[in-house]
């Protein structure tokens, strides 16, 4: 047994001799995301950057989706060395920024001469008190999916890039019928808080943190019209008791409009490929209010840098690989809509099997209004806000009474927050 | 050498594996993180002492009080119905027979069950209109059955009976332990002197079950006050604030508005006042709970 | 007698029913397809049963290795906090000493607070330790319950003193009196300990999720999770994981259960 121990330890010492520069040639970054392995197209992205810096290597963290504000938060605070990460949504953007956790990136842009022409009106949505502190990674916005088949079958003319939520609202009468396993509804609108934003956003009032809250008013009295007196649309009591998704329904075939963001386009596509749907699915711009100038409401992600990062140059190259042309045309060829998006990215987009190319000027989009500005305050408000919508859309409240109180309670967590 | 002495050390013999442990990773980090109670700390940049400013707070913040009378409400009727369930469920399967195993073992299943997929399911059979629930209750006649989770009064109601279904089990594995520690003879006694069914319960069986009565109590207290899962799955404290209990509040302040300071002093106060109820109980302990010395 | 049999056992039926309805939803949800789950009316036995959903959770996740991460994790951690538990719990119970209620107090006080607070403190220490992302966080988090010592400590209390005062005067040790007296006797307590102990670990989500980063680490629950996504849900999967993962420690139940059988307990008192 000895002499096969001194054979293996030397064979050891000479592997780790050699092994050793080797490994430190190379950076280890860490990079956390969510549904990592879920969403294949993030490791598509991780991969190739691997492929292209052969002497970095990334150590994914990955995690569930809807945990993944909270453990980041987790992490950070217990000191975490994660380099490059996602921040999912502007409430954890503008934590981030204000906690300081996040390194802002203009010098870095300056000097190696960014072209930021690609992201559009997305720059500007990465923007707090003027200074770039993420890239934009993803660039969605919200339009309108269509099921083709659907307006087909009641002679329906397809949606057009103007339609007006009036219009909407008497399309989607005109789509609902029968019942049981036969019923088709005009529309589903999904129980997310957001779902119930967009409409008063475009309205361009104001935000969600300063008010006024009446930008609300018209969105919901659509929402309840269509969902109790149409009834062209479940209502909300019954798609949260049904832990309904808007995947799994629209993707049933019997819903004729769904308006839901640009990442939609990617499970559908994916769906199809899996044989769990054959619906024939259009898009359209988001519709919007008579009289108004076309906006859509924008969700962008923005991928950061650690401001306590011990690997900056690697760090940023990782970043500007995920945000920049390269990470924007594997996204599209996995039709995401990446933040950055030029020509050639919406070629990529246009080509992709199973788009409904035909439909391409809905991805043009005018103005793009951010869902909430990067304020301390949006989490604990936009929670305050769902919990009166929610009130208003079960019935349980008056929508005046909802909006009252909302301004209300504004006062009171602003108060409480000094 | 003295006898306190040498049972300290005996005790504390017995005691160090466990205390230690608990010390570190139990003990240090609850205090600190009542600590935190009097600084403003976003879990990142450096702590300001704030003294009692968060509790001046507390006392004009509507939420906690709404919260507050939730989890009151929550648990003064989660408790007694918990307790009644779950004893009379030991108490009628305290049997050695196999057909008794597999009831318990029914009985303790929904405790078992994740609270995603159990909060999942009940969400379902909550439906207004289309659940089983209610489609039975129309079935018998109630013609316009409660809304359930979608309605600012039934809510509360309906966490608390999917909270009772899920912990019956549980508790009542706590009183089949605590049966099986009164001795047989003690009944056998009882039928010679003509005792019934009624008395032997009231005379043998409840004074002999008081220790496990006291720990079911304690414990299920303590639970309900803490109530977060069903809560975070089913309702998410609404609709509205119908639902919105102490933790799930103290969740909210921490991780959507990271304001711990702030979630640390709501969790001193729930935890003073909890910890003046149990120690209370523990006082009260010695009129009511009978162990055989 | 018979009367009386009956009379127990038409409300057992009802509340065993009551106590199966939801399962027999899961179950029935595991073997529909995602769409199917929620259709009304319910279709309580689906017509076109998914088995593959069965198949599918094993090859889509991970699962197999979830399933023997969380078994390791339950069994290390039950057996802790038995040992550890039951000694400390003698303790409380059978020996007087000072501090004894004071310290008792405070094992019970930390139950009272919610983990929520406790969470980051907590995570800043054991990163300290260097303890993040892996397997042994969880387990000095939970080896060392407050809970399993007042549930030991409350069955101890029961057993008469007078058991332990002959036993000292016949010269035997503490650790003696423990070993062969208070042990063989806390059987119906140990295997409560164990039941508890066991699901808790086993159904354990938040613990998994803070501190365990690598996806060979995952546990059942982190794995089921995996089935919700950001845009999606796949409740047929989930609830099949689910099942699944009620099958072990259904066994455990049903092992621990001989514990529970009336009389086992205390012979030896009589006389």
């Amino acid at each position: 047994m000895r002499k096969y121990g001194l054979g293996l330890f030397t064979a050891v010492l000479l592997i780790a001799l050699v092994a050793a520069p080797m490994a430190q040639a190379q950076v280890t970054l860490k990079f956390a995301c969510w549904d990592y392995e879920l969403n294949q197209y993030d490791k598509k992205l991780i991969e190739e950057f691997e492929r292209l810096n052969p002497d970095i290597k990334v150590e994914v963290y990955d995690m569930p989706a809807s945990e993944y504000p909270d453990k980041m938060l987790i992490m950070l605070a217990g000191g975490e060395d994660i380099d490059v990460f996602y921040a999912k949504d502007p409430t954890m953007y503008g934590g981030l920024v204000l906690r300081q956790q996040i390194r802002p990136l203009d010098d870095l842009i300056a000097r190696d001469n960014v072209d930021l022409l690609g992201y559009g009106g997305n720059l500007e949505n990465v923007r707090v008190d003027g200074t770039v502190y993420g890239l934009p990674y993803r660039g969605d916005f919200w339009i309108l999916f269509y099921n083709k088949d659907l307006f087909d079958r009641f002679g329906v003319p397809y949606p057009t890039n103007d339609m007006t939520w009036d219009e909407f609202r008497e399309t989607a009468k005109l789509l609902t019928s029968g019942e049981g396993a036969d019923k088709t509804y005009g529309t589903y609108i999904h129980t997310w808080a957001s779902t119930y934003f967009v409409y008063g956003l475009q309205k361009h009032m104001g935000d969600l943190v300063e008010g006024p809250y009446e930008m609300l008013r018209d969105g919901l009295e659509l929402a309840y019209q269509i969902q109790m007196v149409d009834k062209s649309a479940a209502d909300y009591a019954t798609n949260r008791a049904m832990g309904a998704h808007y995947r799994g329904l629209f993707e049933q075939g019997n819903i004729g409009m769904l308006y839901m963001g640009t990442w939609y386009m990617q499970a559908l596509l994916h769906d199809a490929e899996q044989g769990l749907h054959n619906v024939r699915w259009g898009i359209a711009r988001l519709p919007q209010w008579e009289g108004l100038p076309h906006a859509t409401i924008g969700n962008v992600t923005p991928v950061v840098i650690n401001s306590k990062t011990k690997h900056l140059e690697e760090a940023w190259r990782l970043v500007k690989f995920l945000s920049g042309p390269e990470g924007a045309s594997i996204l599209a060829e996995n039709m995401i809509v990446p933040g950055y998006f030029d020509d050639s990215v919406f070629d990529t987009f246009a080509q992709v099997e199973g788009f409904p190319s035909e439909n391409m000027d809905a991805l043009v989009t005018e103005t793009v209004y951010m869902e909430w500005p990067a304020h301390p305050l949006s989490g604990l408000l936009g929670r305050m806000v769902e919990e009166e919508i929610v009130l208003a859309m079960t019935g349980n409240k008056s929508i005046d009474q909802a909006i009252a109180d909302m301004e209300v309670r504004r006062e009171e967590i602003i108060l409480l927050n000094q | 050498m003295k006898r306190t002495t040498r049972n300290r050390l005996v005790a504390y013999s017995f005691l160090l594996p466990n205390f230690i442990g608990f010390l570190v990773f139990t003990l240090i980090p609850v205090l600190a993180a009542l600590g935190l109670s009097f600084v403003k700390w976003d879990s990142y940049s450096p702590m300001q002492f704030v003294g009692l400013r968060n509790f001046q707070i507390m006392l004009k913040d509507s939420s906690f009080k709404i919260a507050f009378w939730n989890t009151l409400y929550f648990t003064g009727l989660t408790v007694p119905l918990t307790i009644v369930v779950s004893l009379m469920l030991a108490l009628a399967l305290n049997k050695g027979l196999r057909s008794v195993k597999i009831f318990r073992a029914i009985h303790f299943f929904p405790h078992v069950a994740s609270t995603i997929a159990v909060a999942v399911v009940w969400q379902f059979l909550y439906h207004p209109d289309m659940g089983p629930l209610n489609q039975f209750l129309r079935m018998i006649g109630i013609t316009d059955p409660p809304r359930w989770t979608a309605s600012t009064t039934w809510a509360m109601p309906a966490v608390i009976i999917m909270s009772v279904w899920k912990s019956a089990g549980y508790y009542m594995v706590m009183f089949l332990a605590g049966l099986q520690g009164i001795p047989p003879h003690l009944y056998e006694v009882a039928t010679i002197d003509g005792a019934t069914v009624w008395q032997k319960f009231r005379y043998v069986t409840l004074p002999l079950l008081t220790p496990t009565l006291f720990f079911v109590l304690t414990m299920n207290l303590i639970y309900s006050f803490k109530v977060f899962d069903q809560i975070y799955i089913m309702t998410q404290g609404g609709p509205g604030r119908a639902t919105m209990v102490l933790v799930y509040y103290i969740y909210m302040q921490a991780f959507i508005n990271q304001n711990f300071g702030y979630a640390s002093a709501m969790a001193a106060v729930f935890f003073l006042m909890i910890l003046g109820v149990t120690i209370f109980q523990f006082r009260l302990q010695e009129k009511w709970v009978t162990y055989l010395d | 007698m018979a009367k009386r049999r009956i009379l127990v056992l038409i409300p057992i039926l009802v509340s065993s029913f009551l106590m199966l309805l939801p399962f027999a939803w899961m179950l029935s949800a595991s073997l529909k397809t995602n769409i199917e789950v929620f259709k009304f009316p319910i279709e309580w036995i689906p017509q076109n049963p998914q088995w593959q959903n069965y198949v599918t959770i094993w090859s889509k996740i991970d699962f197999g290795l979830y399933y023997f991460n969380t078994i390791k994790l339950t069994v290390i951690i039950t057996m802790l906090q038995l040992a550890t538990c039951s000694l400390a719990a003698y303790a409380f119970a059978k020996i007087d000493f000072p501090e004894r209620n004071a310290l008792f107090v405070a094992y019970i006080a930390t139950l009272i607070v919610p983990f929520q607070v406790i969470m980051i403190p907590q995570f800043i220490l054991f990163r300290r330790l260097g303890l993040v992302n892996r397997h042994l966080a969880l387990i000095l988090l939970q080896a060392f319950s407050p809970f399993g010592v007042f549930l030991m400590r409350q069955f101890y209390l029961s057993v008469p003193n007078e058991l332990v005062e002959s036993a000292r005067i016949d010269g035997l040790s503490e650790f003696g009196i423990y070993r062969k007296i208070m042990l063989p006797l806390s059987k119906p307590a140990l295997a409560s300990l164990t039941i508890f102990t066991f699901v808790f670990v086993w159904n354990d989500f938040l613990g998994p999720l803070i501190y365990l980063h690598s996806g060979n680490l995952r546990t059942i629950q982190l794995g089921i999770r995996m089935f919700v996504s950001q845009y999606s849900a796949e409740y047929s999967l989930i609830m099949a994981a689910s099942v699944c993962s009620l099958i072990p420690v259904i066994i455990v139940f049903l092992a621990c259960q001989k514990y529970f059988v009336e009389g086992i307990a205390l012979t030896g008192l009589k006389g």
